[in-house]
């Protein structure tokens, strides 16, 4: 193993030129529509630039260097699997061109319909800040108040219960004469889907945080307001981060059901009104966008969680 | 002298699920006076948790009253510390923050007053709090491990963090619910020592349960024995033992076995009739 370990850094680069050969000196199938340019082959040679510099980088730090080694299998993986869907799309066109596209297309129409991607982006992005936010900080007066006050608990549990089950898209038709623009209904329709799960995790963990650490408090003069907010929010953090990334889930899923209807712009509408169009190319490039902004969006979250929840190593794990 | 505390006729029962009534505690009239250390002792279930909860105002009696310089306990308080059987240190705070959590929470009138003077600012009363929780850090053994989170924390230290956090707060009576029960015997006497020392410097009124009479007998000024169901004054002890004390000696050995014989574990038992 020991001589595996800075192979293990090595692999990708192998990989990847494999990926190239292949991509270079197998021919396309004459099915598949020629691109303008062989935007795949340019999609590998920046992977080999960029996984080649961080190899460099590497020998100068130990964490980044145990970073790659530790993801070396799956990028040789992931890109091993990228060349068996080349092959299989691009080169054999096993599958029906017209809805397999060429990597060389998909990647294509990313490159070339980049500036209505970003238009679309920045469209989701403001819906999904508005409703996100909007819903998780609604969600969390709410399940701070249940969890608190038997009068709240005692009228709105059974709103709740009510109400948030029902998937939040169900609502759109009403939402859409409610609200006077489509924009603000979808970001509506958002913030209802965050701000479920958002309250019902922290009004749960409120009810789970231990009474003794009330106890404590309070004989140490904290008052009900201090209980609340320096007691049993940070208590029941855990919880409401819980909340916080199922939230996030039914977002994006609202998100993208929500642009279908009414919207201009937007990642969904962008990849609903490509399929109409029959062409697939921009559909995948549509798919690859969402893809990763949500990864990001998630990562990001789990960031956040690990920089609040240090505390809770070895206390709750999930 | 501040931290006398009044017990008169304290009666509390419990109703258990099948509706059952259990007498928790019976007719409690107790004078404990300013800066006493006063030890509860009894079989498990006599309400001798129950007892300490009343006074710290955590629990309600159903009859009588509880005052502390002779005003009534209607609450919770930052007069009345407590320390619990586990240390509920909160897991998100480090050593530092948990020890500061009562000087920074409380009503700032009452750290004014405690400071010397209602004249402070709120600076000063920042780096008041800074120096007082530096020193209860330092008084507790902690030095070096304010940035440690709990979960990272041997019994015994949490044990410690628990009580500096406690005793930071300015307390007049101090309730010790067996905070030293679940640590091992080297542990609990490294801390009985220091519980001792910190009473004797800051005169805090304590009143401590525990169910180990060679810790009562080493501690107290007065040991109350309580009997169970329901719980009331078996018989009070005076330990006129001076201080420093040893943990053996003959006196020490005749207190000891007079609570065993009060608890009915002293002499030899006759050996039960049956066998496990």
């Amino acid at each position: 193993m020991s001589i595996l370990r800075p192979l293990k850094r090595v692999f990708p680069i192998a990989a990847l030129l494999a990926a190239l050969a292949v991509q270079l000196f197998f021919p396309n199938s004459e099915l598949q529509p020629t691109t303008r340019a062989p935007y795949f082959t340019y999609f590998l040679l920046f992977l080999l630039a960029l996984y080649a510099a961080l190899i460099i980088v590497s020998f100068f730090s130990a964490a980044l260097a145990k970073k790659l080694e530790y993801g070396g299998w799956f990028y040789t993986g992931a890109i091993l699997f990228l060349t068996g869907l080349n092959i299989f799309t691009s080169k054999l066109a096993v599958p029906p061109v017209m809805y397999f596209p060429s990597l060389d297309r998909v990647f294509g129409a990313l490159f070339d319909d980049r500036r209505l991607l970003l238009k679309c982006l920045a469209h989701s992005g403001r819906l999904l800040f508005f409703g996100y936010f909007g819903g998780s900080i609604v969600g969390l007066f709410t399940g701070v108040g249940i969890g608190f006050s038997k009068r709240l608990s005692y009228w709105l549990s059974p709103v709740i219960r009510l109400i948030g089950p029902i998937p939040s898209t169900v609502w759109i038709p009403l939402m859409l004469i409610v609200f006077p623009t489509a924009v603000s209904a979808s970001a509506f329709i958002i913030a209802l889907a965050v701000w479920f799960p958002v309250t019902l995790m922290t009004s749960s963990g409120i009810a789970n945080v231990p009474q003794s650490y009330f106890d404590a408090g309070s004989t140490l003069g904290a008052g009900r307001f201090v209980r609340v907010v320096k007691i049993g929010v940070p208590a029941s953090m855990p919880h409401i981060f819980l909340g916080l990334f199922n939230g996030a889930c039914s977002s994006f899923i609202t998100l993208i059901t929500a642009e279908l209807i009414g919207a201009k712009y937007g990642l969904g509408w962008y990849v609903n009104w490509e399929r109409e169009m029959l062409s697939y190319s921009n559909v995948y490039a549509g798919l690859i966008v969402v893809a990763l902004v949500f990864f990001l969006l998630v990562t990001g979250l789990f960031k956040v969680r690990d920089k609040f929840l240090g505390w809770q190593k070895g206390v709750i794990k999930w | 002298m501040v931290g006398g505390v009044t017990l008169r006729g304290i009666s509390k029962v419990f109703k258990r699920e099948s509706s059952e009534l259990v007498h928790a505690l019976e007719g409690i009239d107790l004078d404990i006076a300013p800066g006493e250390f006063v030890t509860l002792i009894g079989a498990s279930g006599c309400g001798k948790s129950t007892l300490l909860r009343i006074v710290a105002g955590l629990t309600q009696p159903d009859s009588g009253e509880v005052c502390t310089d002779g005003e009534p306990v209607n609450g919770p308080s930052p007069d009345r510390g407590f320390a619990f059987q586990d240390h509920t240190l909160f897991p998100w705070l480090n050593v530092r923050q948990n020890v500061a959590f009562g000087l920074k929470n409380q009503p700032k009138e009452r750290l004014a007053a405690l400071s010397g003077g209602g004249s402070m600012s709120s600076k000063d009363i920042k780096e008041q709090i800074s120096r007082d929780v530096d020193a209860w850090i330092e008084l507790v053994g902690l030095q070096g491990f304010e940035k440690v989170f709990p979960h990272e924390l041997s019994g015994g230290m949490c044990q410690r963090a628990s009580l500096a956090r406690a005793l930071a707060a300015h307390p007049k009576v101090m309730m010790l619910d067996e905070p030293l029960g679940a640590l091992d015997a080297f542990t609990r006497m490294n801390i009985q020592e220091e519980i001792l020392r910190i009473w004797q410097a800051r005169k805090t009124t304590m009143i401590m349960v525990t169910h180990d009479v060679d810790e009562a007998v080493y501690m107290s000024d007065r040991v109350v024995v309580l009997s169970p169901r329901p719980g009331r004054i078996q018989e009070i002890i005076p330990i006129s033992l001076s201080r420093p004390r040893a943990r053996s000696g003959e006196d020490f050995s005749r207190l000891r076995a007079k609570i065993l014989d009060i608890l009915q574990f002293g002499g030899l038992r006759q050996a039960p009739d049956y066998y496990l």
